[in-house]
């Protein structure tokens, strides 16, 4: 059984393992990039800290997320740093849903249904004859290396 | 011949030449022929003058000599008379001295009769046997010797009875009785050729003897010819008898050896010359003049003779005719030649500018012909001569010019003209209908004014019914007006209540939007607690065990924050739907707000209209009073009418005659416009 965060990007529930879940915020102004992917929003002040936030409806190639007042952002943590600050990336859906406890270890619900490519799709489980995809933030893929740590 | 003078006298020419040219070099020549003619026989007149005045000249010298001589023979007689006579001494003296003191006398003497002074035979033996005869008589002699100097001597005179110097003067004086000197034909002594002057000596009128001279003709005969040789003449000297005493043609010199054929000494008669002198001899006053050819050679001389009074002499003067007539003829030639070249010149002069002339007329004459005969293409060129023919030249290129424009204007006109007659016949022809046309509208309307005037009784009697009915009219409206005022009243009333539910609606509008904004905060409150529930439920799920009992409690606020957006919505829905309809029964309102002000104002214009009605038709009241008095007079002005309109029918027929004529007129004209495009049609213009 595992406790995730769930979302709905582009009619679609994903969901997030709460543990990996800083914070969920509402949709904030990004500052845009230049010169790269669509799927990256831009850096967001994040508690004084400066953020990458990213698209998840663009990064599973669908269209911009549809701008909504229950629009949230997912504060998750991308990458394994224990003892130091853990490093965070924001990640716009379309709305949260709820966190619930959902059992991944089905052996029918393991198959992989995403290309190798989107790595960060993991695990599938149906609730309620809903497919409910599991989303590994560690394998969220990075524009660039990022700092460590960035304060503004 | 006829034919060709004609012709030349048709031309300015030929006109010239036969009136001025030829003319003028015919008086001419004869001015100058007689201008020569006179000018030759002035010249020979001044040239036989001057002839006359030389021979005269000579003459005069001549008879100078002679006058000398014979006073000098005078004097000595005078002495004699004076007291001399018989002073035989100093009468020998004197008749020396008057010899030697005379280089022109060759010879002085005295001679008296045989013992004319009772001394004869006392003076032989006292006086010089040279001075008197073997009986004393005393007839001294002083001569020159010819020996070529002037050595005197003395000699007895010889002859003395005989010889012409002393008897003839004894028997003039003795025939006369009156003492007058004589001169001597004539005679050779001792080789020379001399002449006597001889004055008798008078005592008490008793001729007592003698005193003379001897004068030699040697000398007169030197100076002829030197004045001869002076001025290439000849001259003739003759005496009283007609003897030649000298002649310079005769050889002189060592020529003069042979004297045979020489003509001094020799008589006129007997010479070539008895001819041609005979007239020319002879004492006369005046000189004497003749042009002859000479009988020696027979060239042609003119002859001048003077007489010499003293000595009954005559000199002649010989000159040739080509001598004298020569300077005259070349003078006169060359006169002549130079009037003649002048005559040439003007005449050359005035035939060169009677061709100019001629030719610059006949150019004129020809372009005036052209212009004439109507030809106006050709231009013509004035030329650079400014004199009369040079202004006509360039009258006529003005002239052909202007008449080119004029003509060239008179067809344009001519063919405007032409089009204005048409439109001038056709418009009075219209005319001419039109007045026909009026004619008979005047007839209708004639007939139209009766019926006007029957109508208008009829009028008169329809306007006191419209009169009743407009009182009527004014009871009714006045009724009227005052139901509108009520119905105004109630209209303003109902206009009120509008506006004040309006106002109620907008309290409404103005509360929904408050309500609004309560719910959208509402829903920001159930959204912020959603997010809220939701960490709060991730942070449970951290704290593991520890948080299960708030994870139920964050996941209950959720679903009450789910419930709260739910009815914030549905109350939203409602808070539209209700702005809607306010917003509707606003817009309602206020579109009945305008209706009823408008109905307003359309009650109180129908209110202002009728009051407008009601006074106008009490005012028609009194008007169609006067309507009533004006329809009878206008009865009567449709009499009047009518009459006036018989008049206009009889005007009418009178202008339809005067259209005709006019009609007349412009064919006239139009006539008149086609003969002067043909008399016209002649020109031919430049382009």
């Amino acid at each position: 059984m595992l406790h995730v965060v769930l979302s709905r990007v582009a009619g679609r529930v994903y969901a997030f393992p709460s543990s990996r879940v800083v914070e969920v915020i509402p949709r904030v102004m990004a500052q845009a990039l230049p010169q790269t992917a669509d799927w990256v929003l831009g850096w967001i002040n994040y508690r004084g800290r400066l953020i990458l936030a990213l698209d998840f409806s663009r990064l599973l190639g669908h269209g911009a997320c549809t701008p909504r007042m229950a629009n949230r952002i997912l504060v998750v943590q991308t990458g394994e740093t224990a003892g130091k600050a853990s490093a965070l990336t924001g990640v716009l859906v379309e709305a949260v849903l709820g966190s619930e406890l959902f059992d991944f270890g089905d052996s029918t619900a393991h198959a992989r249904l995403a290309p190798p490519t989107a790595s960060f799709l993991t695990d599938v489980s149906l609730a309620d004859s809903e497919m409910v995809q599991l989303v590994d933030p560690l394998k969220l893929p990075r524009p660039f290396a990022e700092p460590e740590d960035v304060s503004c | 011949m006829r034919n060709w003078l004609g012709q030349l006298y048709q031309s300015v020419f030929g006109r010239m030449l036969l009136l001025v040219v030829i003319p003028t070099l015919l008086i001419f020549a004869i001015i100058i022929l007689l201008g020569t003619l006179a000018t030759f026989d002035g010249l020979r007149q001044a040239a036989e003058e001057r002839l006359r005045i030389e021979v005269s000249l000579n003459a005069a010298r001549l008879e100078d000599k002679l006058e000398r001589a014979l006073l000098s023979a005078q004097r000595m007689a005078e002495a004699q008379v004076a007291g001399m006579f018989g002073d035989r001494k100093a009468s020998l003296e004197l008749a020396r001295l008057a010899l030697q003191n005379s280089p022109e006398f060759t010879g002085c003497y005295f001679g008296y009769e045989p013992n004319a002074d009772q001394q004869d035979a006392a003076s032989l033996g006292k006086l010089p046997a040279e001075a008197m005869d073997e009986k004393g008589r005393f007839i001294p002699y002083w001569f020159v010797v010819p020996d070529g100097g002037r050595t005197i001597k003395l000699e007895p005179l010889v002859n003395m009875e005989t010889s012409l110097y002393y008897q003839g003067a004894k028997t003039a004086f003795n025939s006369t009785h009156k003492a007058a000197p004589m001169v001597t034909e004539p005679y050779v002594y001792q080789d020379k050729l001399i002449v006597e002057q001889v004055y008798p000596i008078v005592i008490d009128g008793k001729f007592m003897g003698v005193a003379g001279l001897d004068f030699a003709l040697a000398d007169v005969e030197t100076e002829l010819r030197r004045t001869a040789e002076r001025d290439q003449i000849d001259l003739f000297l003759i005496s009283s008898r007609g003897r030649f005493i000298a002649a310079t043609t005769d050889p002189h010199g060592e020529e003069a050896v042979d004297t045979e054929g020489q003509l001094m000494t020799q008589e006129v008669a007997d010479s070539q010359y008895a001819d041609l002198f005979e007239d020319l001899l002879g004492v006369r006053k005046t000189p004497r003049l003749k042009c002859e050819a000479d009988p020696v050679d027979g060239d042609r001389y003119y002859f001048a003779a003077a007489s010499i009074p003293a000595g009954g002499w005559t000199i002649v003067l010989r000159e040739p005719e080509a001598e004298i007539l020569g300077p005259i003829k070349r003078q006169l030639a060359y006169r002549m030649s130079s009037g003649l070249a002048g005559l040439a010149a003007i005449v050359g002069l005035l035939l060169v500018m009677t061709y100019r002339l001629g030719r610059r007329v006949r150019v004129a004459a020809q372009a005036a012909e052209r212009v004439a005969r109507g030809d106006l293409t050709e231009e013509i060129t004035p030329g650079k001569v400014h004199d009369e023919t040079g202004a006509l030249l360039s009258s006529i290129h003005r002239m052909t010019v202007n008449l080119n424009n004029l003509v060239g204007q008179v067809k344009q006109s001519s063919v405007q003209l032409n089009s204005t007659a048409t439109e001038l016949a056709a418009t009075s022809r219209q005319q001419e209908a039109s007045v026909s046309t009026f004619g008979a509208s005047t007839n209708q309307i004639a007939a139209a004014t009766k019926e006007i005037s029957a109508t208008s009784s009829e009028l008169v009697q329809t306007m006191q019914e419209v009169h009743d009915e407009a009182v009527h009219t004014d009871r009714l409206a006045t009724s009227g007006r005052q139901g509108l005022q009520e119905m105004e009243s109630n209209v303003r009333g109902l206009e009120q209540a509008t506006s004040s539910i309006g106002d109620k609606l907008a309290v409404i509008h103005h509360k929904a939007n408050n309500i609004t904004g309560v719910v959208t905060t509402i829903t920001k409150v159930a959204d912020q607690t959603n997010l809220l529930s939701v960490n709060a439920a991730i942070e449970a799920e951290k704290a593991g065990e520890y948080g299960v009992g708030f994870l139920v409690v964050s996941r209950e606020i959720r679903r009450l924050a789910d419930q709260t957006a739910a009815a914030t919505l549905d109350i939203e829905q409602m808070v539209q739907q209700m702005q809607a309809a306010v917003s509707e029964g606003v817009m309602e309102m206020d579109r009945f707000a305008d209706k009823v002000r408008r109905s307003v104002q359309g009650v109180e214009e129908i209110s202002r209209q009728m009051e407008e009605i009601i006074e106008r038709v009490r005012a028609n009241t009194e008007r169609f009073e006067r309507v009533n008095e004006s329809m009878q007079s206008q009865a009567q002005g449709a009499g009047q009418i009518s009459s006036a309109m018989a008049q206009l029918t009889e005007s009418a027929s009178q202008t339809t005659e005067s259209i005709s004529e006019y009609c007349h007129a412009a064919n006239d004209l139009r006539e008149a416009i086609a003969a002067l495009q043909s008399s016209i049609a002649i020109f031919q213009l430049r382009t």
